[in-house]
């Protein structure tokens, strides 16, 4: 449904929407998807006529990324096929990190 | 039975013991090999030696007795081992078969994630690499499964770095997905569920794993850059809720990053030696159950005898 949403460069009226997906989901369905969508804050509306029309308020790959990332993250634990550069990092820690960074930086200059 | 069949176990706890150690200030191409190859050798001999020590209990179920042509009398009477040896090596291979099983599951369970990524990621995808329009800082690499790898990194990443850290970071990406790391981290998972005295090896591969990509966005670029890269990238993570994994025993720098951004500010490490020693440990290990079993040939070659005499 956000895929037909994302293809429409227009914002979308439910019954268009329904159509868009083929027609299996019923048009209640269809509406009660929506309007979760727009609670979310993933999808805005704005009033054309009598009937609401929704498009897209986020890019879309923000949304795969989220649902890749969530994919892929068990837990507290981090799973092996996710292979992230850092590994999140302790308050205490970002002090040493940031006189190594001074020290990086200083390198990189001394060299060009 | 002789006491090779305890060796496998020893064994596992000198390595464990050993390989943060030994790992450290070591070349981390050589870390990574060494210790995957040592914890798989110790994962295979050390439930060779339970089933060597669990074996006198089947052996006496009249089914097997009869299969195998010895009276189960003749294996009480000269039991190899303790009978609440044997049990409890019993009970500990049963406890290892939901483990193995459990893991199992999870990696099923990783791999259907890693399919449906690269289902959604492929119309997003500029050759390996996938910018997403993120704020927060990700960069990972997603392992191809048949198909090619992604490299998936946010737009708040990018914005973190300049021309020559981004390059790191893509170098220390493709890194993980040339070389294959993720099949580094299945064996020792798979390693470390059949053999609970190794777990810290798991993360000691997974370190050193990380050490060599760092080294891979080195060359690619320059020592300083990949440690300002990273440096810069952990910072900016400050406050976002990822998982905060320690480094426990190593008393300078008590967090991975901090470790890794140290390394790539020292001249680089080619020293190898120090870490063979664990697969030398694990080699040891694996001869030292050769024999175990051998030995239990010949006691179950002589029940026979008993049970005809």
């Amino acid at each position: 449904m956000l895929a037909a949403l994302w293809a429409s460069p227009e914002p979308m009226v439910p019954a268009d929407v329904q159509a868009a997906v083929g027609g299996a989901l019923a048009y209640t369905t269809v509406m009660t998807i929506l309007v979760r969508l727009h609670d979310k804050g993933v999808i805005e509306r704005e009033k054309i006529g009598r009937a609401y029309a929704y498009r897209p308020v986020v890019q879309e790959t923000t949304v795969i990324a989220e649902q890749v990332r969530r994919l892929l993250e068990r837990g507290a634990d981090r799973t092996a096929v996710l292979q992230g550069l850092i590994e999140g990092l302790a308050p205490d820690d970002a002090d040493m990190l940031r006189d190594l960074l001074t020290k990086a930086d200083g390198k990189r200059r001394g060299r060009s | 039975m002789t006491t090779f069949v305890y060796v496998p176990f020893v064994a596992s706890l000198v390595v464990a013991g050993l390989s943060r150690t030994a790992g450290r200030q070591v070349w981390p191409r050589a870390a990574a090999w060494a210790t995957t190859i040592a914890a798989a050798a110790l994962a295979a001999s050390t439930v060779g030696a339970l089933a060597v020590l669990a074996c006198p209990v089947p052996a006496q179920v009249p089914v097997v007795a009869a299969v195998g042509r010895w009276r189960p009398g003749a294996i009480s009477s000269h039991l190899p081992v303790p009978a609440w040896l044997s049990l409890l090596a019993v009970a500990a291979l049963l406890g290892l078969a939901y483990r193995a099983a459990r893991q199992g599951r999870l990696l099923i369970d990783d791999v259907r994630a890693l399919v449906v990524a690269h289902r959604q990621l492929a119309g997003c995808r500029h050759g390996d690499l996938v910018v997403t329009t993120v704020d927060a800082p990700h960069a990972y690499a997603l392992p191809g499964l048949g198909c090619r790898g992604a490299v998936v990194v946010s737009s708040g990443m990018l914005a973190l770095l300049d021309d020559a850290e981004r390059a790191a970071v893509l170098a220390h990406e493709r890194s993980h997905l040339r070389h294959h790391h993720a099949l580094f981290e299945l064996v020792v998972r798979v390693a470390v569920a059949l053999n609970p005295l190794v777990i810290s090896l798991e993360h000691d591969v997974r370190f050193a794993l990380e050490r060599w990509a760092d080294e891979d966005a080195a060359a690619a670029t320059e020592r300083p850059v990949a440690a300002s890269a990273l440096a810069r990238a952990a910072l900016g993570t400050l406050g976002a809720t990822q998982p905060v994994r320690r480094f426990p025993r190593l008393a300078l720098h008590s967090h991975w990053t901090t470790a890794r951004v140290a390394a790539l500010l020292d001249p680089p490490q080619r020293r190898v030696r120090p870490v063979w020693l664990l697969v030398v440990a694990a080699v040891l290990a694996a001869l030292a159950l050769g024999w175990a079993l051998h030995d239990t040939e010949r006691f179950f070659e002589a029940a026979r005898l008993w049970s005809h005499r």
